[in-house]
């Protein structure tokens, strides 16, 4: 029977759909199989370019360029089933904007900090940029040079750029924006388990029989996770969800206990939960005696704000984590002011809600998955927070086991996989190492073979003291790839900016699109994206995922991983090395640091070859080509020995061509197999036998729960700046915008940012929805049309702005202030005021 | 069914494959009104109350907004898209970016 070609692709669309809800249609039919015989479809598996859940989708080619996606059928995390970003994953590569020429602000025919962007050449390009870094390392020390790097970097381009900073320029002022989201949640994750990421994985959403969501609009966020959910509490008998949040959103559809609470004041109900259980007697003893220990941490630790702002002054303990040891029933005792009165009192969330999610988690027949985002990350305590939740888990035993599971969401496609597992952070190395520890720096330099020495010891800036810096002219040359920075960044008027335009520094930025960063730069560079390039992302759950370049970048573009290896090139050791250095291997004097970093025996250790998978179908790999051998695979190889032969244990990923063939697994991997649930006997084989459950990241194998007392935000509502403003993002934006604006349906949809509003705080100011308004704080301003019946409702007293959008730059308004142990800034709450504009 | 049924090799057009849930007190009633949007063809509805559907339209902008539609209705808790399949002309394609100096 002659079908259409229409009809083909019809059919493929509905039987996709109708199998990832395991319906079977009459002819069905799998993109992967069908297309590519009848259409000339290539097919081939990647994970998605945007959030952290990272779901698997296919791929279809044509003629050099992306046509279709299918949600991946044989992906254990969207099982089939896409959200409506990734669903128009292809077109980010097509926006019209995409750069594809360095461009170099000139004046005369040369640099120039004012002059206008010129199309160079790469080798141009690199010239000046090799100047600027020799000028400064030469003039000041590697303390003056800085990156800026990406949880969306490749695993391979994050580890590369690591190692360019931390082993070739020997700073380690090199952070990732995952800073902006993560960094509380690694914070935490150290504190109560000594090893980073969640012990669970996404089948907890199967297994729970209730789902706490803290600070997290999985609706739109998460969409896929989200659907997961939806479908265990709409076909488990007796399944609950519970919602709690600054401001009414999409979750609060399927909540059977919804809650709107002041900001700061999870901190309250949390230990109120704590102090139930312990009232009721409801914890597990057995759990607690084997399994865990008792600590208090410092109080009054300041907002991590410049030491000279009066805030960090009037502190007690600025900046200071110190963890000591405490009893349970001392812990008991701290925690008894907080009791249902007084969380009621401070959160505003009535008695009878409180008291039902406290029963919930002390319910020992119960399985609870609790979930968070940024609500609990980007907050000034919020590494406590993350403790504070941990705290209730452990006092249940409900931890570590299907559907008992704390569970730390992520927000960017690799935030684990790059930013957390490569440690790309100013005080961190691959696998859970730190720069502070000799012992780990020896390892690096051993994997590395470079001298001892070589890796500095001291941590460098992080993200936020980046901006103060370049405003400062401490650091002068600058590194920024695979983030929209100036537009992330908070405070942006007062540090941002005049970090960057600071006539003392040189600025790079790494972009396809012409961000708002890039604008700010000195330099641009035009960077390939998603499968234009080899790579490999690792989500959430602790899910490796490797996918081949399906297409060309555009002519002229190139991967990080290119410009950070031909970059290196420039660079004599002998030009960036000191002499005691030197002294200890000579031989290395004349060598550049891409012999050192790249041909080192281990990076160069895959000869070229062909990429092809086991369908017959052929793949092209750029830097194989120009560089000659297989870098991407010597890259993650080489970075694998972290994990199989490093200090800390169960850090093993699989090998690179394992993963070129599973979907994804999660590590630790031994013997081939992934791990579901961290430190459990039976599924973790790092558990020692017979324990049955042994945190071991601890030395002592046991986790700790760390009483932290609620201290207020840095910034509350008076009369001048009467409202509170929450930041954050909606379903059809990612992050910035920088991609997702690029697609006109998803730009169509929500182009651009509202002020969210309570009806009645509107009206009182004389507004109507859709009326021109101005939010102002004490930083900044920014005018937007104001919305009173969107998706987003929040409570009166409190506005809601998303910050995907480059012409309403709310990060002009927000304030700077950081949680002092994780120094991660809390976008969510600070002070202003709407008014006529 | 808002297109002529075209045989040959050429396609110029969207295609789209997805998953809805309904709300399940309200699933009759939505599926009919779903039923009648252009374009929309349901395929298979399960106990779960979940539809099956297609989408057809001329450009991924109109099946964007027609995924917008059919989620802001009522009775439905989310549209999970599947499968997409998109060929129009290139020029049509590249809209969004923003223009710079």
């Amino acid at each position: 029977m002659a079908v259409s070609r229409r009809g083909f692709i019809k059919s493929s669309a509905a039987t996709a759909a109708a199998a990832s809800i395991n319906v079977s249609m009459p002819a069905i039919v799998q993109a992967m199989d069908f297309d590519a015989e009848k259409n000339k479809i290539r097919w081939d598996k990647a994970p998605c370019r945007f959030c952290g859940v990272g779901c698997s989708v296919l791929v279809g080619t044509k003629e050099g360029r992306v046509i279709a996606t299918q949600a991946d059928p044989k992906s254990e995390v969207n099982k089939g089933i896409n959200c409506i970003k990734g669903y128009f994953l292809s077109k980010i590569m097509y926006g019209k904007d995409r750069l594809t020429t360095p461009l170099l602000r000139m004046k005369g025919g040369k640099f120039h900090k004012e002059g206008e962007f010129t199309p160079v050449s790469w080798d141009v390009a690199f010239d000046v940029m090799a100047e600027k870094w020799k000028k400064t390392l030469k003039e000041k020390g590697p303390e003056a040079v800085g990156m800026f790097g990406s949880g969306q970097w490749t695993i391979m381009e994050g580890y590369a750029a690591s190692k360019l900073m931390k082993a070739g320029f020997r700073s380690n002022n090199i952070d990732p924006n995952a800073r902006h989201c993560m960094a509380s949640a690694v914070g935490a994750f150290m504190r109560a388990f000594g090893s980073d990421e969640p012990m669970g994985c996404y089948d907890d959403l199967e297994h729970a029989d209730a789902f706490v969501l803290w600070g997290s609009n999985m609706a739109e966020m998460h969409p896929i996770l989200w659907t997961r959910i939806t479908n265990t509490r709409l076909s488990k008998p007796g399944a609950e969800v519970h919602v709690l949040s600054t401001y009414e959103h999409r979750c609060f559809d399927l909540g059977d206990n919804n809650m709107v609470f002041t900001p700061q004041t999870d901190m309250v109900i949390l230990n109120f939960i704590a102090n139930y259980i312990i009232e009721h007697k409801a914890y597990d003893q057995t759990f607690i005696d084997k399994h865990v220990n008792f600590k208090e941490t410092a109080t009054d630790i300041g907002y991590g704000l410049r030491p000279e702002h009066p805030l960090e002054q009037k502190a007690q303990n600025p900046g200071k984590g110190k963890m000591s040891g405490i009893t349970f029933k001392a812990y008991a005792e701290m925690l008894k002011p907080y009791t249902l009165e007084h969380a009621a009192e401070l959160s505003g969330v009535p008695k009878e809600n409180l008291l039902r999610l406290a029963k919930l988690y002390a319910n020992p027949k119960k399985k609870i998955t609790s979930l968070w985002t940024m609500g609990f990350n980007q907050h000034t305590r919020g590494v406590w927070t993350n403790g504070l939740l941990y705290n209730i888990h452990l006092l249940m035993g409900k931890i570590s086991e299907p559907g008992n599971s704390p569970f730390s969401l992520t927000g960017q496609p690799s935030a684990c996989g790059t930013a957390r597992e490569v440690g790309t952070f100013s005080h961190r190395l691959p696998a859970d190492l730190v720069v502070k520890k000799k012992e780990h720096r020896d390892f690096a330099e051993s994997v590395w073979k470079l001298p001892e020495g070589t890796i500095p010891a001291k941590p460098g800036y992080h993200a936020v003291q980046h901006n103060r810096m370049l405003k400062d002219g401490v650091i002068n040359a600058y590194w920024s790839m695979c983030n929209n920075n100036v537009q992330a960044a908070a405070n942006m008027n007062e540090e941002t900016l005049p970090g960057w335009r600071n006539p003392d520094n040189f600025i790079v930025v790494s972009d396809p699109y012409p961000t708002v960063s890039a604008m700010a730069a000195d330099l641009i560079l035009p960077t390939a994206m998603w499968v234009e390039k080899e790579g490999a992302y690792g989500n959430a759950e602790r899910r490796t995922q490797v996918w081949r370049q399906q297409v060309a970048p555009p002519s002229g573009a190139k991967s990080d991983t290119w410009q950070l290896m031909e970059f290196s090139k420039r660079f004599k050791l002998k030009d960036v090395w000191p002499a005691e250095l030197l002294a200890k291997s000579p031989e290395l004097r004349n060598k550049t640091l891409y012999d050192v970093l790249y041909r080192n025996g281990t990076v160069d250790k895959f000869p070229a070859q062909k990429v092809s998978d086991d369908r017959g179908n052929s793949y092209g790999n750029e830097e194989m080509d120009h560089f000659g051998f297989y870098v991407q695979k010597g890259l993650f190889e080489e970075y694998r020995l972290f994990g199989t032969t490093g200090p800390k244990k169960g850090h093993d990923l699989a090998a690179y061509d394992q993963l070129h063939i599973e979907h994804g697994m999660r590590w630790p991997v031994v013997d081939g197999k992934e791990t579901k649930w961290r430190y459990r006997e039976g599924s973790d084989p790092f558990v020692p036998a017979g324990s049955e459950l042994y945190f071991y990241g601890n030395k002592d194998g046991r986790a700790n729960i760390i009483f932290a007392p609620y201290e207020q935000p840095p910034e509350m509502p008076d009369e001048a700046f009467d409202m509170w403003l929450c930041t954050g993002r909606v379903l059809e934006h990612w992050h910035s915008g920088t991609m997702t604006q690029r697609v006109p349906e998803l730009y169509k949809a929500v182009p651009d940012a509202q002020i969210f509003m309570h009806p009645e705080d509107a009206e009182q100011r004389g507004f109507k929805r859709g009326d021109l308004a101005k939010v102002e704080s004490r930083r900044g301003e920014i005018t937007a049309l104001v919305e009173t019946r969107g998706r987003n409702k929040p409570p009166k007293g409190l506005i809601f702005v998303p910050w995907f959008d480059a012409r309403r730059l709310i990060n002009k308004v927000t304030l700077d202030a950081t949680d002092p142990l994780s120094k991660q800034t809390d976008y969510k709450k600070c002070a202003v005021r709407v008014v006529k504009a | 069914m808002s297109h002529e049924q075209i045989e040959g090799e050429e396609y110029t057009g969207c295609i789209v494959g997805a998953v809805v849930q309904l709300k399940p007190d309200a699933e009759t009633e939505t599926g009919q009104q779903m039923a009648e949007l252009e374009g929309v063809e349901i395929h298979h509805e399960d106990e779960q109350s979940r539809l099956v559907i297609t989408m057809e339209t001329a450009t991924s902008k109109a099946a964007l907004t027609l995924t917008e539609q059919i989620q802001n209705m009522g009775g439905v808790l989310s549209v999970t898209p599947v499968y997409q399949h998109c060929e129009e002309n290139q020029q049509q394609d590249q809209q969004g970016g923003w223009k710079w100096r």
